[in-house]
């Protein structure tokens, strides 16, 4: 986890400041969470991050005072909820299809005038796809939730309603699946010249 | 060669990100999830963080307590927010001319009867409005709609100052604890706001600080004084099917 994307000490006044409605402290939290909010919808592929994370900040404000912890506790809370509205949004599509837009859609990744850095940005994205695409889904829902959310075993576990001893066996494998496949391949960063 | 079996400490470590690129074991294993996090993590477009944004502030201006709106639109639920607070805004209004007498008389009727269930005094249709019959011991002690709306209306404005203050406190406390309620008084509640006009004015507002907004980068801040329940833990949560 990024430590500088962390509110640190500033996290109390900040969670106070937002109960209280403040706007520089609701903008605070979103730049501290939401990339790596977007990061985790994105890997799960979800057909319209952009919409989910929207829909877990609004859900975020809503509940904001019912919310007691520390800054790791308000992460993996926001975490779960958008694991929880992903697996919502996806059954609900099943149940009626509909034209989705591709998961890498440029529009809300980069500036239309900088369609080069969303080029590079797309071809990295699909070999790092391939590497997710390596694991099974319940070893990618253990090893994202704890790569992009930061939580622990315990709040995986309780996320994904599985014992902590099987998520501990599920993100073993998901790495050694993940080592077998790079092996198969180039490192994306190599390939692409980084 | 066999590659090294990860133990749990291994594990911890690598997603941690405390496993160097470099190391022979491991190392390969740590750089790939490294570019898993950053191939995926970006921040977002302008368009996008300033679109989250007002969705935020627009759900900020709910009603503390209320029902979340059910998402009927893919786009940040945009849609169902912006209907249902449209259908808020005609509730009140309405409930506003119900509580005067001043809708057609079989619809006062209606909501007069419809109130009534639910303990809220509304005259009926036919009611003669300045209720001449009740004596004034026996006037009815549930407020109707229009002081509901006042009291609200109170209540954010009360929010407001407070928050206003509160952000205005925050960077002279430099050292040492931080306590909002300590530095603005006691925080608002919807309860509460039954105020004489004028008593607002006790809460400093944020002109008479300076430099209202965020700590600066690398300033101390306390701990907000508020008490957290040791044994408390975020709650559960699903999200809507």
């Amino acid at each position: 986890m990024d430590k500088a994307s962390l509110l640190g000490d500033q996290f109390n006044v900040v969670l106070e400041a937002a109960r209280a409605g403040a706007d520089w402290a609701w903008e605070r939290i979103y730049d501290s969470l939401v990339p790596t909010l977007l990061g985790y919808l994105r890997s799960r592929g979800a057909p319209d991050p952009d919409g989910i994370c929207g829909d877990v900040l609004c859900q975020l404000v809503r509940d904001i005072h019912r919310f007691r912890g520390d800054e790791a506790g308000f992460r993996s809370w926001v975490f779960v909820m958008a694991h929880h509205r992903l697996l919502d949004d996806l059954r609900r599509r099943k149940r009626r299809p509909e034209s989705l837009t591709a998961p890498e859609d440029f529009g809300s990744i980069v500036d239309p005038d900088d369609v080069a850095t969303g080029v590079v940005r797309r071809h990295h994205e699909q070999d790092v796809r391939r590497l997710i695409d390596a694991l099974t889904p319940p070893q990618r829902d253990v090893l994202v939730l704890r790569i992009f959310g930061g939580l622990t075993v315990e709040e995986v576990a309780k996320a994904v309603e599985r014992r902590p001893g099987a998520v501990k066996a599920l993100q073993r494998r998901g790495l050694e699946a993940l080592r077998r496949a790079m092996e198969g391949q180039e490192y994306p960063s190599e390939a692409l010249g980084r | 060669m066999t590659p090294k079996r990860l133990t749990p400490s291994d594990i911890e470590r690598i997603l941690a990100g405390r496993v160097s690129p470099d190391d022979p074991d491991l190392g390969s294993l740590s750089r790939a999830v490294a570019e898993v996090r950053d191939a995926y993590s970006w921040t977002p477009s302008g368009d996008v963080r300033a679109a989250h944004l007002a969705a935020m502030k627009e759900a900020l201006g709910e009603a503390p307590g209320a029902e979340p709106s059910r998402r009927r639109s893919r786009r940040f639920g945009f849609a169902a927010r912006v209907g249902t607070a449209a259908a808020g805004l005609v509730l009140v209004t309405g409930a506003a001319l119900a509580a005067t007498g001043a809708l057609p008389e079989a619809v006062q009727d209606a909501v007069s009867d419809a109130a009534n269930t639910v303990g809220l005094q509304i005259p009926a249709g036919d009611d003669e409005t300045d209720d001449t019959d009740a004596p004034a011991a026996e006037q009815p002690s549930n407020p109707t709609a229009a002081e509901n709306k006042a009291r609200a209306d109170e209540y954010t404005t009360a929010k407001k100052a407070w928050t206003e203050c509160v952000a205005g406190q925050a960077p002279q406390n430099a050292q040492g604890p931080f306590d909002p309620e300590e530095a603005c008084g006691p925080k608002p509640k919807p309860e509460q706001q039954q105020q004489a006009p004028g008593q607002q004015e006790e809460h400093p507002s944020a002109s008479d600080h300076p430099g209202v907004g965020p700590p600066a980068e690398g300033e101390q801040r306390g701990n907000s004084g508020d008490h957290i329940p040791p044994d408390a833990g975020p709650p559960a949560d699903r999200g809507n099917n």
